[in-house]
């Protein structure tokens, strides 16, 4: 088989969180080794964050911090002490690529910054990527996934017209910033094999944000339109909705988007009298009459199980789509197919489905292997990739250097 | 015709750009980075052009701002690569490019004679990367997808929305641009692994499994706990007894976001919170007296937290505007965020202050436009917004007759043909 394709690339990680953890974490399914720098000092946040395996909760059993952390190694170091900055140093020396997710300044702070890396290896590529970047008054102005999502402007796009906005589920940002992170980390890792020059790249996670409300940000900038929130509604789509059907908190998505799709929902819900009504007969009429035309919707889907709305719906060539819940995921028929959760034993949480990412590559599969525990790599990332001596390694530990 | 500056991370690569909506966000980054990406669009113009708004409302194929948003940096040409020409055209091109990125539902480029084995006879080398609902294979591979049937099977819409009404997406389609931008990634990834072994590859972006990263933990919470996450509006519901308490808060002119954390997170914006409070005689004496790092919201009770913290910290919102919370919070490291709309993010000091928005000149409109700048900054501007997008056809003659070599007669009659 070919070799994977990052093969051969080392990554430190001083992560924290989702954003910096989550991005290196992709670059490990792809071949990457990523060392994970951490300390039980001020362990990650997210390793004291819930789900918790069968709710013990634990520093190595967090569910949350293993969806995000997995495919990498994890190596315990105190950079409140000399010797911990020390040897942080002399692994990335031996490094490729940096990824920086804390505020910023920390890394400067510790002797970590970008220039002093750069003094000690020419072509290293750092990222750091913080709320509002390296520059600017906001710059260590601490923030997470929620209070960005409300300045890059998307929360104000979620929920219904007649609300406060409602905003998407907790931390939406932090599964947006690491592919654009991602994104630049291997446009400079080939920039940098083609030119033997490395890299500083100031992610500001705001300015990654933005990208994804381009469209409503240009229609201020040229209409003065404030683009509002629609609830489920689409410009220009009728029906288009999250209707409910059998069964508890049971829904199914339908989304007609022109005539040949209403004629295929017609003839999916059977034709029943008010599909011929005049109001319904054009994309505008429906659009006019959408309150009622939704109605009348889920008085069909009511009375049907989501599956059986779905099928019918995608059998007469309308998108829709079932809402599948966390239990739904691990069947859905799909995903499944794709083998997209792996199963795989962590030895304080036993049997965890791991996700992948969404880049398969025809020569080149991705492999998820289980999330590490903290400073559970720690002397294998010594001995074997910074090569000290046994006499060496026992010195640091009894001197609290990983702790 | 605009002429594009050839600066970048990605610069001396060509990538064909046939992708619709669903794929439009992977060649914008691209040409953002420096490769010369051209859009290929089919006579006419692509059906992405009638997306709206447009540029003062004018419904015209040319003024589609989210067109515009989403091939900055970009080339255009038209062909329609379902003609035995526009194929041949098709092939010449790839024979000079380093990669393809297509949308099309699965199968389309195999069966139009155009599929990775096809192109491979061309260019040995190309890279193609597919971007489909679903993947290439498996049993919803030819289901009708859209933004929301995509939000409802990944899981994602579940949990959005307030408990009291149905499940919810963001109003502007998201799940895209995820898709989107992985599969930048993943054309670029391909692109470095050609550099370090020579061959090239067949790259898969599967929507459903990009958006399923953003569901959070709900399939991790069934996993290991047998727990089914539910939607929880604009609030957080905290365990074991269920303490709730709002994300999202009304102030005088406005709404703010403010999380009221317990433990180590509670203390960063919670003391300073206080003695805000406390200098206009609204902090409670239980919020005076709390030792906030040991503040637990899931173990005090609903009716307490009401009437001693949330109901308090909202008066105090409402007593106050967005700015003035946010400019003053800034100061006193109070996390409270403004819930900005467009106009606030437009305006906000921040992006000025750090030289964000770019200015691109549309002189067919006569008129510059204000777009977000780069997605992530170097020294040398190594990622930067280029120029606007294409207008139909607008290097077709550069790249037919100067980079092609195809004769000005020869175009005129493909032209003729509809295939230009």
């Amino acid at each position: 088989m070919t070799k994977k394709i990052l093969e051969g690339i080392r990554i430190a990680e001083f992560g924290w969180a989702v954003v910096g953890p989550l991005t290196a974490s992709w670059a490990g399914n792809y071949g990457a080794e990523v060392i994970k720098i951490e300390t039980r000092t001020r362990p990650d946040i997210i390793r004291t964050m819930t789900p918790f395996k069968d709710d013990r909760a634990g520093i190595d059993n967090s569910l949350f911090f293993g969806r995000e952390n997995a495919s990498k190694y994890s190596m315990a170091l105190n950079l409140k002490h000399p010797d911990g900055v020390r040897l942080a140093r002399r692994l990335v020396g031996k490094c490729d690529i940096v990824i920086d997710s804390y505020t910023s300044g920390v890394m400067d702070k510790y002797g970590l910054g970008y220039n002093d890396l750069k003094a000690l290896k020419p072509d290293i590529i750092m990222i750091s990527s913080c709320m509002f970047g390296q520059t600017g008054e906001l710059r260590s102005m601490p923030g997470y996934g929620v209070t960005l999502a409300a300045v890059s402007g998307i929360t104000y796009l979620c929920g219904w017209p007649d609300r406060k906005p409602t905003g998407p589920y907790g931390s939406y940002t932090d599964y947006l910033i690491p592919r654009l992170n991602l994104l630049g980390v291997v446009s400079a890792l080939d920039y940098r094999r083609r030119t033997g020059k490395g890299l500083y790249l100031d992610a500001a996670q705001v300015e990654a944000v933005v990208q994804f409300v381009s469209p409503a940000l240009l229609d201020y900038a040229v209409n003065q339109r404030v683009a509002e929130r629609l609830g489920n509604k689409s410009p220009c789509a009728a029906p288009h909705g999250v209707y409910r059907c059998r069964g508890k908190d049971r829904w199914c998505a339908i989304a007609v988007f022109n005539e040949e799709q209403w004629r295929g929902f017609c003839k999916a819900t059977g034709g029943p009298p008010w599909s011929r009504d005049e109001r319904f007969v054009t994309m505008s009429a429906r659009k006019r009459n959408e309150e009622d035309l939704n109605r009348l919707v889920e008085s069909w889907t009511y009375e049907r199980p989501a599956k059986e709305v779905m099928f019918v719906m995608q059998k007469n060539g309308v998108p829709a789509g079932v809402l599948n819940n966390g239990e739904d995921l691990g069947h859905d028929p799909q995903l499944v197919h794709d083998r997209y959760y792996t199963r795989l034993e962590h030895p304080e949480m036993g049997m965890v489905d791991y996700p992948g990412h969404s880049i398969e590559f025809s020569k080149a599969p991705q492999e998820v292997w289980r999330s590490p525990c903290l400073g559970e790599h720690t002397e294998y990332v010594c001995k074997e990739i910074l090569g000290l001596s046994d006499e060496e390694f026992g010195h640091y530990a009894e001197n609290g250097v990983f702790d | 015709m605009q002429v594009i500056q050839q600066t970048g991370m990605l610069a001396p690569y060509r990538i064909l750009d046939l992708t619709n909506e669903m794929g439009l966000m992977c060649g914008k980054l691209l040409g953002d980075l420096g490769a010369d990406v051209i859009k290929i669009e089919k006579p006419g113009g692509d059906d992405a052009r009638r997306i709206g708004p447009f540029y003062r409302d004018e419904v015209d194929p040319e003024k589609s701002l989210y067109w515009f948003a989403l091939n900055t940096s970009k080339r255009g040409i038209t062909l329609d690569i379902e003609t035995a020409e526009g194929k041949e055209i098709f092939k010449k091109l790839v024979k000079v490019s380093d990669a393809v990125v297509e949308s099309f539902a699965p199968g389309h480029m195999d069966e139009i004679g155009l599929g990775y084995d096809a192109l491979c006879k061309e260019n040995p080398d190309i890279i193609v990367t597919s971007i489909t609902p679903f993947g290439p294979a498996g049993p919803y591979k030819d289901f009708k997808a859209s933004d929301i049937t995509l939000w409802a099977l990944s899981g994602l819409s579940f949990i959005c929305g307030d408990p009291d009404r149905p499940p919810l997406r963001i109003s502007l389609p998201q799940s895209f641009f995820h898709a989107g931008a992985d599969a930048a990634t993943g054309t670029v990834m391909a692109l470095y692994h050609r550099g370090v072994s020579g061959e090239g590859q067949h790259v898969h972006v599967s929507i459903l499994k990009a958006m399923e990263r953003v569901a959070y933990t709900a399939h991790t919470l069934w996993d290991g706990r047998a727990k089914i996450l539910r939607r929880p509006g604009s609030a957080l519901k905290i365990p074991p007894l269920g303490t709730t308490t709002p994300v999202v808060w009304s102030c005088r002119d406005g709404y703010v976001a403010f999380y009221l954390f317990g433990g180590n997170m509670g203390a960063v914006s919670n003391p300073a919170l206080t003695r805000w409070m406390d200098e206009e005689g609204l902090a409670t004496d239980v919020m005076k007296g709390m030792d906030w790092r040991k503040f637990d919201i899931g173990r005090t009770p609903q009716d307490e937290i009401d009437r001693h913290i949330v109901q308090p910290i909202s008066r105090f919102f409402r007593n106050h505007t967005q700015e003035e919370l946010w400019k003053e919070g800034v100061r006193r490291r109070v996390m409270v965020y403004p819930i900005y709309d467009a106009r606030g993010v437009l305006e906000n000091e921040h992006l000025r202050e750090r030289r964000f928005w770019v200015e691109l000149e549309h002189s067919p409109l006569d008129h510059s436009i204000t777009y977000p700048g780069p997605f992530i900054r170097t020294d040398k501007k190594l990622c930067r917004v280029r120029c606007r997008a294409p207008l139909i056809g607008e290097h077709n003659s550069e790249i037919y007759e100067k980079e092609l070599r195809i004769s000005r007669n020869e175009l005129e009659a493909l032209s003729i043909a509809g295939i230009i």
